[in-house]
């Protein structure tokens, strides 16, 4: 699993709708969980599976899915939302199933940017699913947790040669905004910089060039599953 | 199970000339499924290296496309119809048959649905359980593909109207399984161009219907009231992106902008409510991950 010692290393994103007092039923919360999954990615944010165990289940409070899933892949997330349209998502780091590297010891730039864009993209689909207009304030956070000691790199061990070793000597890495829903989508590439320029500053200052961040980001929006 | 996995994919939609899964991937998993996955990976392996691009990031491919497989093999093992999710019997398509008109329209009701997946290769027990289709061979399989099921959903839309589909093939228990991921419709929605009538002479398509994935995952023609305000919906949420941007850009003309954020701290219970929730959430997460650590 995606631990360094006994602390997990994880990405964490919540997110509320301000000022809304919806109470929305499970079954109604299961359909927008459904719906506002993204096509983006293969293992996506909140995704909703259908085999029993890591199938979402009716809480008393909204609806919650926990899947460790090791077919082909390793992956450990839990997401849960509640009647009052808090989302909170959590999962282990993907870089530390990736046994090209020593485990528990780095963070993708690249995986991290598609994650960041992922998350809000589905912020915003959730929210539209859950039928809310698009002035509705969204209050936004977004996390890395367990980064202190890990080197930055990337997915492509091209680009990763030239990264340089940078390590984080901090181990948390946080962002939180509100910002209208409406404006969530066309803000993304404005959001996916400040999010992941935050986490990046942390490794020894890296800053990636923009031609860089942005290509990687146009990657995931052309990205079709 | 016993199972063994394959995974391929060619595209229409753009993404075909992305890297696919390396050597490095195989020699990782194929340990896990055996030796006919083996051969199967590296044959697609090899026929699909011919239109990599391997320029930029192939690494970064590897790992999105290994994420890719996991999710779309699950849809194979764990077989349920859901709203995005719907299941076919082993039939080899043929656009000319009652089988291929009706899947024509499922994938058309499929993107008007805002997109989803057709899995070819199982079928309903009385108890409504999906399972295997023993009629399942590699002929039927070999039947899926890309480029021509595209054409075939095409020549039954409207006339310029394209729909977006990849054919995936996923291998389990012997058979390879297509999956076919639909887009969702980009700025209209899908109309059907021409009719095409059963061979008990009862229409299948309709010229000038618009066919819809409802919430009982039928598809049917758009009738009532609650159908078209799905449709609306979705329509309504793939151009708000699109004229939130123009009013951005135009608004920047001006001099002005949108509010695109503030720092601003929400009304103070309700924030406390939320980070308390949070804290419980981040608790449960590692409770249930220290669960996950003792059963491995």
């Amino acid at each position: 699993m995606t631990e360094r010692g006994n602390e997990p290393a994880y990405l964490e994103i919540a997110h509320y709708p301000v000022g809304v007092g919806t109470s929305w039923s499970q079954a109604d919360l299961l359909a927008a969980a459904q719906k506002s999954v993204g096509r983006n990615t293969g293992w996506p944010i909140g995704a909703v599976l259908t085999r029993e165990e890591y199938s979402p289940k009716p809480m008393r409070d909204g609806v919650r899915a926990v899947i460790q899933a090791t077919t082909i892949i390793d992956r450990f997330d839990i997401w849960s939302l509640n009647r009052r349209g808090y989302f909170y998502f959590a999962r282990l780091l993907e870089e530390d199933s990736d046994d090209r590297v020593k485990p528990n010891m780095t963070v993708y730039f690249d995986t991290r940017i598609w994650r960041i864009a992922e998350g809000l993209q589905h912020c915003a689909a959730l929210y539209r699913a859950l039928d809310l207009a698009p002035e509705t304030r969204i209050h936004i956070e977004v996390a890395h947790r367990g980064l202190a000691g890990r080197i930055l790199s990337a997915t492509d061990q091209l680009r990763a040669i030239t990264m340089a070793g940078r390590k984080s000597h901090e181990n948390e890495s946080r962002w939180a905004k509100v910002l209208p829903l409406g404006a969530i989508e066309p803000s993304l590439d404005a959001l996916v910089a400040e999010i992941s320029g935050e986490l990046f500053m942390l490794f020894e200052f890296w800053q990636p060039q923009p031609e860089v961040w942005k290509s990687v980001l146009q990657a995931f929006l052309n990205s079709r599953v | 199970m016993a199972l063994g996995f394959a995974f391929s994919c060619d595209s229409k939609a753009g993404g075909g000339q992305r890297s696919k899964l390396a050597p490095r991937f195989l020699n990782r998993d194929i340990g896990e499924v055996g030796g006919q996955c083996c051969r199967a990976l590296s044959r697609w392996y090899h026929r699909s290296s011919r239109s990599r691009d391997w320029s930029w990031g192939k690494q970064f491919w590897i790992a999105m496309d290994r994420e890719k497989l996991g999710y779309l093999t699950t849809l194979v093992l764990y077989p349920e119809e859901t709203a995005t999710a719907e299941y076919k019997s082993g039939i080899a398509f043929d656009q000319a048959n009652d089988f291929g008109a009706k899947l024509i329209k499922h994938v058309i009701g499929q993107a008007n649905a805002g997109g989803g997946y057709v899995v070819i290769g199982f079928k309903e027990e009385a108890a409504g359980k999906l399972i295997p289709d023993p009629g399942m061979d590699a002929s039927v399989s070999r039947s899926y593909e890309t480029t021509r099921l595209s054409q075939s959903v095409d020549s039954y839309l409207a006339s310029g109207q394209r729909i977006q589909l990849q054919v995936h093939k996923i291998e389990a228990n012997s058979a390879v399984y297509p999956v076919i991921s639909v887009q969702g419709f980009d700025d209209s929605p899908l109309f059907c161009g021409r009719d095409f009538k059963g061979q008990d002479g009862k229409p299948i398509l309709k010229e000038g219907s618009i066919y819809i994935r409802d919430v009982a995952a039928k598809t049917v023609i758009i009738a009532g009231p609650d159908q078209f305000r799905s449709l609306l919906k979705i329509a309504v949420s793939r151009r708000q992106a699109e004229v939130l941007d123009h009013f951005r850009a135009l608004l920047s003309e001006m001099g002005l902008s949108l509010p695109s954020g503030t720092s601003g701290t929400p009304a103070l219970t309700e924030g406390g409510d939320f980070q308390n929730w949070v804290n419980e959430q981040r608790q449960s997460a590692l409770r249930e991950l220290r669960k996950a650590r003792k059963r491995e």
